[in-house]
């Protein structure tokens, strides 16, 4: 399921060039700075590849992928891992 | 027990530092100071410390205010084409609050000038060198022993007060050789670890704020951007900036009786009064016994810390006095400060060496003696 | 498992979000990319401590929940090297741009590379000062335009990846924004090479390279680099005339050398008989 933050995102559509499964299209809703927003009109096309919530630079695209595809061979990784030697003493 | 030794002054200074509790030296190689960047070479490593030579002054002002903020008391000794290039960074340190110590060991300037001889130039550029409104603190040392001593107090009114604190030597100081005294328990400022819970790192307080070290859990975020109490850049506000640097020059200037030293004698009764700090106070010391014992009614007025001006003092002497003759080896800095504070009281007059011998105090007789206390 | 926002995030100052950068800049990509570089290195957020000095890629620390310290123009690295030789267990990170790493710091840069000192330095290239209003810095190409260059500049560019090899670096490459996952395996391996590693980012200015330069949206941009780009690997195939103009991206230097800190700590270890002091600043004994 993607998702896309319409308070962060700045409208440079570089997810909808980088996607190389055409996933995106531009809407002509705007957010309230006024740019026009991606869309996922063709989810289901997406592969989860993870690249478009990557090269989001405002981080406003969530992929909702458990695990990047060119990961799987490693089978201790998770996603979103909390690191803190520190934090967990508190 | 106490400890003597008769070492160089910058050796001294260096001691000083060790037993100050610095663990941290980033320097640059630059005449007269070396020695202290030798010293602290040799000995840092056998005491759990760590001393990188840097490519120039402008990375050795950097990399010890890198080394504060990593947790270790840090220092750097430089002159005066050295100091300039620090600037920079001493006004980031100012800003940032971060306690480091820098070591000047003045030499005759402008520019590359003398690099073996002394001088008192760098006392503006100690107060008004880098940009901006700040409150240094700068301690003058006229002897190996002095040097020694303002060296550990130069470390705790830094790590007390979290701001840079210079010391302003000079080539005589720092070459000279003189016997010192260690004493066996010396006091020394440790950093204070913040509490946790609701920290703010840059808190708008009378008090000085504990300081985090990086590294420890507190995220805490360090800019030379004016920055509101969470260390957050907020450069547009101008009350955000009123509060930063007026919280940052008050701490200094509310603590004035704390750090302000100057040593006085014979000045009770004393028509004129010699003031000096550093080398020069040599001289001078001579040319008041003489003078005395010529039946000259002359005292003298040490500034220990040249920043903040000790102008309560100052002022004192200008009530009783009647001629103050200001000793230095520049063409007059810390005179016009003497002038602005007692010209309504006092005659000012200046003894401006330059060239990089101390005057000497037959030079400073006859300027009393001319000046008429016959 | 997905709270339904980018998993990057909760590494950031959200209070501080959405960041200053333009729309398009490639910066965020880089902090993505930096984020995802570090998960897959298994290093502990809490241990990085970020350094940064002016310019539009140092206000990135200002925006990660870490330790952060964001320094004078250009002396990042110097800072960096006091604070990594003053306690060797953080991992010290230094964001820089080209402005501030090869232009201002140029010397703090060879020079830490020299030391072969554990920092990693990620170097964002935009060819240009963003902040200030676009004029040409040290890595704008020959002949593109700047405000400071009307007619366009008559300089001929760093290559700062292979600079750095040159200096003794035991990790660069370089990358544009648009190889994100190369970019990320990148970062990765910087983070964990025991030395000085500089990874090389070829970003967007869209505001002011892009609009200058006839390239004016991110996109415009974004295909440009993925049209210009060669592999070191495929660098034999070329001519020097056919190289200009091009991003050359990969991997330029990876061996391991004695690191500057472990030296340190080698020092102590034979005069004090144990690793330098860390936190010491906060303890009123010393021996």
């Amino acid at each position: 399921m993607i998702k896309i933050d319409e308070d962060l995102c700045k409208g440079c559509h570089l997810c909808v060039f980088i996607c190389y499964k055409n996933v995106y299209m531009i809407s002509s809703t705007t957010n309230k700075k006024g740019v026009a927003l991606p869309y996922p009109k063709y989810e289901k096309e997406c592969t989860s590849c993870g690249d478009c919530e990557l090269i989001c630079p405002d981080q406003a695209i969530d992929v909702g992928v458990e695990k990047h595809w060119w990961l799987k061979e490693n089978s201790n990784w998770k996603f979103n891992p909390n690191f803190s030697k520190i934090k967990q003493g508190d | 027990m106490t400890e003597e030794l008769f070492i160089q002054g910058n050796e001294a200074c260096a001691e000083g530092a060790l037993r100050a509790g610095c663990r941290f030296f980033g320097g640059y190689p630059i005449t007269p100071s070396t020695e202290v960047a030798e010293y602290l070479a040799r000995n840092l490593p056998k005491h759990g410390g760590s001393f990188v030579q840097m490519e120039d002054e402008i990375a050795a002002a950097g990399s010890i205010i890198g080394g504060s903020w990593g947790g270790s008391k840090s220092m750097t000794a430089t002159s005066g084409p050295g100091f300039s290039l620090m600037q920079e960074n001493i006004g980031y340190a100012f800003i940032t609050e971060t306690p480091i110590v820098i070591v000047d060991v003045q030499r005759g300037s402008p520019s590359t000038g003398q690099p073996t001889m002394a001088a008192q130039g760098d006392m503006m550029q100690a107060r008004w060198g880098s940009h901006g409104d700040y409150e240094p603190i700068a301690l003058s040392p006229s002897s190996v022993q002095e040097y020694f001593d303002f060296t550990i107090r130069a470390f705790n009114l830094s790590e007390k007060f979290r701001t840079p604190v210079f010391i302003m030597a000079d080539e005589i100081i720092g070459h000279m050789r003189e016997k010192i005294v260690i004493p066996d328990k010396i006091d020394i400022t440790p950093r204070v670890m913040p509490d946790k819970e609701n920290f703010l790192p840059f808190k708008n307080s009378d008090e000085v704020n504990p300081m985090p070290s990086f590294g420890q859990g507190y995220d805490i975020h360090v800019t030379g951007l004016t920055h509101d109490e969470r260390g957050y850049p907020d450069a547009n506000n101008p009350k955000t900036h009123d509060i930063l640097v007026r919280r940052l020059t008050n701490k200094i200037l509310d603590n004035k009786d704390e750090i302000i030293s100057v040593e006085k004698s014979h000045c009770d009764d004393a028509d004129i009064v010699l003031v000096t700090y550093g080398a020069p106070f040599r001289s001078a010391i001579t040319a008041v016994k003489d003078a005395r014992e010529e039946g000259l009614k002359v005292g003298y007025l040490k500034i220990n810390t040249p920043w903040p001006f000790p102008e309560e003092e100052i002022k004192e002497i200008a009530k009783t006095a009647e001629d103050i003759i200001v000793v230095e080896m520049n063409l007059g800095q810390m005179y016009w400060e003497v002038e602005r504070v007692a010209c309504s009281q006092s005659n000012t007059h200046l003894i401006g060496k330059i060239g990089g011998e101390l005057p000497h105090p037959n030079e400073i007789l006859s300027k009393i003696e001319e000046i008429g206390g016959k | 498992m997905s709270d339904e926002k980018s998993p990057f995030l909760k590494y950031l100052r959200e209070d501080r979000l959405p960041h200053i950068f333009c729309s398009g800049c490639g910066i965020g990509t880089i902090m993505n990319g930096f984020i995802q570089g570090m998960e897959d290195a298994e290093m502990d957020f809490d241990n990085i401590a970020m350094v940064s000095g002016i310019g539009c890629s140092s206000r990135i620390p200002g925006y990660m929940k870490c330790d952060s310290l964001h320094t004078t123009h250009g002396r990042a690295i110097s800072f960096a090297t006091g604070l990594k030789t003053s306690n060797s267990d953080l991992d010290v990170v230094v964001f820089t741009g080209d402005g501030d790493a090869a232009a201002i710091g140029g010397n703090h840069l060879i020079h830490a590379a020299r030391r072969n000192i554990n920092l990693t330095v990620i170097c964002i290239n935009n060819n240009i000062y963003g902040m200030t209003g676009g004029q040409i810095s040290p890595t704008s190409p020959h002949k593109s335009y700047g405000s400071t260059a009307p007619y366009g500049v008559d300089e001929y560019p760093f290559k700062l990846a292979e600079l750095v090899t040159a200096a003794g670096a035991s990790y660069a490459a370089r990358w544009t924004t648009l190889k994100v996952d190369d970019m990320v395996r990148s970062i990765r391996d910087a983070l964990k090479n025991p030395g000085f590693s500089f990874v090389e980012i070829v970003s967007q200015c869209p505001t002011y390279y892009g609009r200058k330069n006839k390239l004016k949206t991110p996109v415009d941009m974004a295909s440009y680099f993925k049209n210009n780009t060669i592999f070191t690997s495929e660098l034999p195939s070329y001519t020097e005339k056919e190289l200009e103009g091009k991003i050359v991206v990969g991997e330029f230097v990876n061996k391991q050398k004695g690191e500057f800190v472990d030296n340190i700590k080698n020092l102590s270890k034979s005069h004090y008989g144990k690793d330098p002091l860390i936190y010491s600043a906060y303890s009123e004994d010393f021996d």
